[in-house]
């Protein structure tokens, strides 16, 4: 397993993760939390700040007048949505570089990743659930461990293929030729952040959602495999990943409403746009 | 040229410089239309079966279904001067997720859809690779008409 620790080693490249976007979830987590308490753990980061009025101010909001500074852009967009573009913004450079090891072009696997959380609201809506910040945020950042993962994957691809060729799944072979897959392998980066643990299970079992019936996880599953469907950051791996039809069993769902959420999708990404070239 | 053709979009060309290219088909289905007389080409890249799933959708973006996208594809051609009888239809796309069962059999549903709405057209399909679980890139390029499909690592191979 030497293959694997060389792995885990690699994760130590990756930049830390911003400690802004952490600490907004914990604040918007209370009720009380003031819009001043927010806009000053933002300000603290100019780069961030800077990013989040050239956000507000894009063509995207159509604002007549200009945002000028945290505090109004909080006040435009909301503590919900504030959140969200805080984190896209927090998460978006780790993706944007092409992985060749799944053969994604520049901004392909961005564009899954806010297609997956796009597609995770939506399900959430459906289903008349509450929102949960967490959901969104997960789905985001489900395939950060693909970030890293794939350099070992574009050296392995022959055996990889070799294996998927036999019958096993992508994440399977993965996991047996480099002896780690891109989900626990991106579940060992989200502990090293110290995302809350709800976030780092989802992670690690999104192609596995019956370890974690009860949390996130199968909202995520079904999120990832709806982009994957639609072609959306569908790398090499394509959709060589296994069906878990339980998941739409037990929500009370059938191959109609995935087709419902997969039309609304395409709606919305072609409105979220704006925030997909961000950076 | 590239005409780069989107998710749940078409576009038609009697440009001979062109190729109709279209990026990553996962469960979407793309359709090609040539005729070699009057060297017009066409190409659909759609998501969904029937747009009843969704009909405000249709209404704005028809080519996001094959029950909508297909008809205008057609007539796009025809605009230009294709003709049916001399119309070379192709497709590729259709995959699915592995151990699908009915619950995620969207490519399929895609695939029957489109087979059922072509032969109410009286059009044959010329040439497919459709099914599986790998991601397609599809290009028809003008005015030869050739059309390949590139599997995602696996090469090129001519429809």
């Amino acid at each position: 397993m030497k293959k694997m620790t060389e792995i885990v080693k690699a994760i130590d490249r990756l930049p830390p993760f911003p400690q802004v976007a952490m600490k907004v979830m914990e604040l918007v987590k209370d009720e009380d939390v003031s819009f001043g308490d927010l806009a000053r753990v933002i300000e603290l980061d100019q780069s961030m700040t800077a990013n989040l009025l050239k956000v507000c101010n894009s063509p995207f909001f159509g604002l007549r007048r200009k945002v000028s500074s945290v505090r109004e852009a909080l006040v435009y967009l909301g503590q919900k949505y504030f959140m969200e573009v805080i984190w896209e913004m927090a998460s978006a450079n780790y993706f944007q570089e092409g992985q060749r090891g799944y053969d994604l072009d520049r901004g392909e696997l961005w564009r899954h990743a806010v297609a997956s959380a796009l597609a995770a609201r939506i399900l959430e809506e459906r289903l008349g659930r509450e929102e949960d910040p967490l959901l969104f945020t997960t789905a985001l950042l489900h395939d950060i461990g693909k970030v890293v993962l794939s350099e070992f994957v574009a050296e392995a691809l022959g055996e990889i293929r070799q294996r998927v060729a036999e019958g096993a799944s992508f994440l399977e072979a993965e996991e047996e030729v480099l002896g780690v897959d891109h989900a626990a392998l991106g579940a060992m980066i989200a502990e090293q952040w110290a995302f809350p643990e709800e976030m780092v299970k989802a992670i690690r079992f999104h192609h596995r959602p019956e370890e974690d019936p009860e949390g996130l996880t199968p909202l995520i599953y079904l999120a990832d495999t709806v982009s994957l469907q639609m072609g959306i950051g569908t790398g090499l791996d394509g959709l060589q990943y296994r069906a878990k039809d339980e998941v739409l069993r037990r929500f009370g769902l059938t191959d109609h409403d995935l087709m419902e959420v997969m039309a609304e999708l395409g709606g919305r990404l072609e409105e979220a746009e704006a925030l997909i070239s961000l950076n | 040229m590239n005409l780069v053709v989107g998710i749940g979009d078409l576009k038609v060309t009697k440009d001979p410089s062109a190729t109709l290219i279209t990026y990553s088909l996962g469960s979407c289905i793309g359709v090609t239309v040539y005729d070699p007389v009057a060297k017009v080409g066409g190409m659909l890249h759609f998501m969904l079966p029937d747009s009843k799933i969704n009909p405000d959708r249709a209404r704005e973006r028809p080519a996001v279904f094959a029950d909508t996208g297909v008809p205008l594809l057609l007539e796009e051609c025809r605009k230009l001067g294709a003709e049916r009888q001399r119309m070379q239809v192709k497709i590729a796309g259709g995959a699915q997720i592995l151990d699908s069962s009915d619950y995620f059999k969207i490519g399929k549903r895609n695939y029957v859809a489109l087979k059922k709405i072509l032969w109410q057209h009286g059009i044959l399909i010329q040439g497919e690779e459709v099914g599986g679980s790998l991601n397609r890139t599809m290009a028809l390029e003008m005015p030869t008409g050739r059309v390949w499909v590139k599997i995602s690592g696996n090469g090129v191979k001519d429809l």
